[in-house]
């Protein structure tokens, strides 16, 4: 390496513009970054942030056309061959992608793949390359690192994999690191324990990462200096920190919004109605959900959801907060009879409801209704937007004549924020905000008393995201509409909630009022899912958070506390028996030491 | 995809893939001239002339192809043999698409024990030697074309059940099939007006690759002597008569074995169009 290089940047890009055919998804795009420096290139889904990780590593696909300069170290790598582009890719610059399983080799153990990039490249022989390989995956936090060596992709959970994957991104030593999304897929207490890591490792091994991600709480404590792209274009950049406190575009302060949201937004409603009379629409007593699993033809049952009890008032939002696996959406499915084995009662105004959606009358049927997570496949890809909207009323009001439906359908497309213009055209045809709008007035036309919102908005961009919770909100207020909603975005439940309900492994361990929760839970898995949502405009770096591990197998859930494993307050007695739901403060909570331990935020 | 989409992604496959047109054009332009031909034709296709047996093709005669071992015109005889090859098309494919796709979509929409034993019915069809079966059916029945009809019919449908059931059991799992049920809707609305729009593009791309086979089978079936009869003819008896005086009349092998191939090539051509353009990861 030749004197003074120090003060040049490691890469640099210039003018770099990528387009597929007439469309230009990245429009000369103009930034440097020196050794060991963070970055992070933010922007929403289409702003061209990944096609510009993807130019610089020379990945895309040859139908792109490519312009401009990729310079690493003074080297242009835009059109550069492979065989150059291969000496600099593992060697000098790595990328890790969001979804692990996909960027790892199903079929070769994951020591294996860190190997050969080590022998590949020529830097160790074999018997090194297996020493530096095992080293590799206990400096990423493997436990057990021995036996994951040998463990193939699908053995190792989601956490896991990501971990093997920075672990090959890593083996040899590159300066620069690219990390596309690298926690998008992962539920939020893994994702902090990720990015963590990925500081930890920086500092270590002074590399530069370059972080692409849609989140501005993820960027807030893992990079220095900030570039929010949009449409292809850089929007703005400076320090992130600054950049997060003083948004000079519109669109930033938008997607700080709904990544702080819970700091800076409104905050949550009280509970119940202002005369605090309250009159419960909906109950759940005692619900569980069965799955029987026969793997290997031993049939094994799988409690998805197990003995949960709520109640919903009319006019109320209740939010039910878990990570994947905590048997939320389960919980929303058997409420709204779309799944076989549960047991339990379900009762809506006082009346027990049949368990499953074809046995109930139509009059219940439409009292109960919801929204699904992915907009685009929850609406016939066959069938107009106008149709969709319309079908209910075809069930429900058969006597409607044909005038009378399409003119109740543009009223109700007009109330849910699109125009009645959009009828002619097919789901695929609108965008993912539009498509959802479609599907809440689907289900508004038939003036339900509750609305449920299974992950309603996880799929969707911020800015959109913001529209759609204030739609809701509107709604609510407009037809004292009842609001369970599904999440595991605690910024969205700040937002909505009276109340919230925090599930793990199936079971119901916290329920407070929506304030209260993000001011002293009460549980300790609460806890570390509040200290684990990165927020933009709040410095994070909770010890807990990053020691927590991941929740066990439903299949075989711990014995006492299902929590206990995870838990830093564990005593003897949290092994072996299993905490009740007991009164705390102004909630329930299920947790031996909720009367002594104080976990105020 | 429904019955207007799929009928306008027809048409956006004819515009944007030339290979996918001009295979549409050249079967349109067969079968009108395999209708129209006999009736312009002076000859007719089974009227036999022994004074001018196996005379090569000339356009003073009309005899455009040629004629045969008992001086039939071969034009006439190969367009006759061609609508019959085409009607197998049509008949196989009906077939395919009212049993096949009726029965699959049943099957995969009620799901469980209903499913298990319609299915298990499929397998019992499939195990059958199909030529056996042909010939058992030959040997029981009077030798005919309907014969040869129900006999494709009967393996074709097949196929297109098992195809249709495995898209119905992953739409019904769909999230738009599940807010129907919340809706309120019949299951049987469900079938009729969610499953099955959106099976469109699987069943008319899979349609366009049964039909050559349909027509290999039918060729296959007569050119063994047990499909279509004298003096009745199709494309299949055509070659087996032509490959039998190969050698002093090449013509009567050339004409109707050239048509067979053409109509192949373009049924093949137009499904693997198809298939591409209804494949999203394929599109540009």
């Amino acid at each position: 390496m030749i004197a003074g290089s120090a003060h040049r940047a490691l890469l640099e890009v210039r003018d770099l513009s990528v387009s597929y055919g007439d469309n230009v998804v990245v429009d000369k795009l103009n930034f440097a970054m020196h050794a060991r420096e963070a970055l992070s290139l933010a922007g929403e889904s289409g702003s061209g942030k990944s096609q510009t990780a993807l130019a610089i590593m020379g990945l895309l696909p040859p139908n792109a056309k490519v312009s401009g300069e990729v310079l690493f170290e003074g080297r242009n790598l835009v059109g550069a061959g492979n065989a150059l582009l291969n000496e600099y890719r593992a060697r000098r610059m790595a990328m890790i992608f969001q979804d692990p399983l996909a960027a790892l080799n199903p079929h070769i153990s994951i020591g294996q793949q860190l190997r050969r990039i080590l022998i590949d490249h020529g830097l160790a022989d074999p018997r090194e390359a297996s020493r530096r390989a095992l080293d590799m995956l206990k400096r990423v936090g493997l436990p057990d690192a021995e036996r994951q060596y040998r463990a193939y992709p699908h053995e190792l959970s989601g956490g896991m994999r990501q971990r093997a994957l920075i672990a090959s991104a890593l083996i040899a030593e590159p300066e620069l690191l690219i990390a596309d999304e690298p926690t998008t897929a992962l539920d939020v207490t893994v994702q902090a324990q990720i990015l963590r890591l990925l500081a930890e490792l920086r500092r270590e091994s002074n590399i530069a990462l370059l972080l692409i991600t849609h989140d501005l709480g993820v960027v807030s404590t893992n990079s220095e200096r900030l570039i929010v792209i949009d449409k292809g274009r850089m929007l703005e950049q400076g320090a992130t920190r600054e950049l997060l406190a003083n948004p000079s575009q519109r669109r930033t302060a938008e997607m700080v919004m709904a990544a702080g949201g819970f700091l800076s937004a409104s905050a949550p409603r009280a509970s119940g109605s202002a005369d605090g009379s309250r009159q419960e629409l909906l109950e759940v007593e005692n619900l569980s959900v069965t799955y029987t699993e026969r793997p290997g033809g031993r049939r094994r049952k799988l409690y998805a959801v197990q003995d949960v009890s709520l109640s919903v008032g009319l006019g109320e939002t209740i939010a039910i907060v878990g990570e994947s696996g905590s048997g939320k959406s389960s919980l929303a499915r058997a409420i709204v009879g779309l799944l076989p084995e549960a047991a339990g009662k379900v009762s809506l105004l006082g009346g027990t409801l049949q368990p499953l959606v074809g046995s109930r009358s139509k009059y219940i049927r439409r009292q109960v209704q919801m929204v699904f997570q992915d907009p685009v496949a929850s609406l016939d890809p066959a069938m107009t937007i106008g149709s969709i909207v319309a079908e209910p009323l075809l069930v429900h009001e058969p006597a409607l004549s044909r005038a009378g439906r399409e003119s109740a359908v543009a009223e109700m497309l007009v109330r849910v924020g699109l125009t009645p213009e959009l009828t002619g055209r097919y789901a695929h045809e609108i965008s993912g905000g539009q498509a959802q709008r479609v599907a809440i007035a689907r289900a508004l036309i038939m003036k339900p008393a509750m609305l449920i919102c299974d992950e309603a908005v996880a799929a969707l961009d911020s800015s959109v995201r913001q529209e759609i919770l204030g739609l809701l909100q509107a709604e609510q207020q407009r037809s004292s509409l009842s609001l369970l909603v599904i999440t595991h975005d605690l910024s969205v439940v700040q937002q909505l909630s009276h109340r919230v309900l925090i599930m793990y492994m199936g079971r119901l361990i916290e329920m407070t009022g929506g304030r209260e929760l993000f001011r002293r839970p009460r549980h300790p898995y609460t806890r570390l899912l509040l200290d684990s949502t990165p927020l933009a405009q709040r410095p994070w770096a909770p010890a807990m958070a990053a020691n927590a591990g991941e929740p066990a197998s439903i299949l075989n859930p711990p014995p006492g506390c299902v929590f206990h494993p995870r838990c830093v307050h564990v005593l003897d007695r949290c092994r072996v028996q299993r905490p009740e739901l007991a009164q705390a403060g102004t909630g329930v909570v299920a947790c031996h030491r909720a009367a002594e331990l104080d976990l105020s935020v | 995809m429904s019955g207007r989409a799929a009928i306008r992604q027809f048409a956006a496959a004819a515009r944007s893939n030339r290979l996918v047109a001009a295979s549409l054009l050249t079967i349109v332009v067969i079968a009108i001239i395999a209708i129209l031909g006999p009736l312009v034709s002076p000859h007719g296709h089974i009227s036999t002339n022994l004074d001018g047996r196996l005379l090569a093709p000339s356009f003073s005669t009309w005899h455009l192809f040629g004629t045969d071992d008992l001086g039939r015109d071969l034009f006439v005889r190969t367009l006759a043999g061609t609508q019959v090859t085409l009607l197998v098309a049509v008949v196989a494919s009906a077939v395919s698409l009212l049993i096949g796709v009726s029965y699959g979509a049943i099957a995969g929409f009620l799901g469980g024990a209903v499913d298990a034993v319609m299915m298990r019915i499929v397998d019992v069809l499939y195990a059958l030697p199909y030529i056996f079966f042909v010939i058992l059916l030959m040997v029981v029945f009077d030798r005919s074309l309907l014969l040869v009809f129900i006999a494709i019919g009967a393996v074709n449908w097949l196929d297109m059940a098992r195809i249709v059931r495995g898209q119905t059991l992953s739409l019904k799992e769909r999230e738009f099939v599940q807010a129907a049920r919340l809706i309120g809707v019949s299951r049987f609305a469900i079938i009729l007006r969610h499953i099955t729009p959106n099976l469109f593009g699987t069943v008319i791309v899979y349609i366009t690759l049964t039909i050559p086979q349909a027509i290999l089978m039918e060729s296959f079936l007569s050119f063994l002597g047990l499909g279509v009869q004298e003096p009745d003819a199709s494309l299949g008896t055509l070659v087996n008569a032509g490959a039998s005086h190969m050698e002093q009349a090449s013509w009567m092998l050339l004409a109707p074995a050239t048509l067979l191939a053409l109509l192949l090539f373009c049924f093949n051509f137009l499904g693997d169009g198809l298939r591409d353009l209804a494949d999203p990861r394929k599109q540009k």
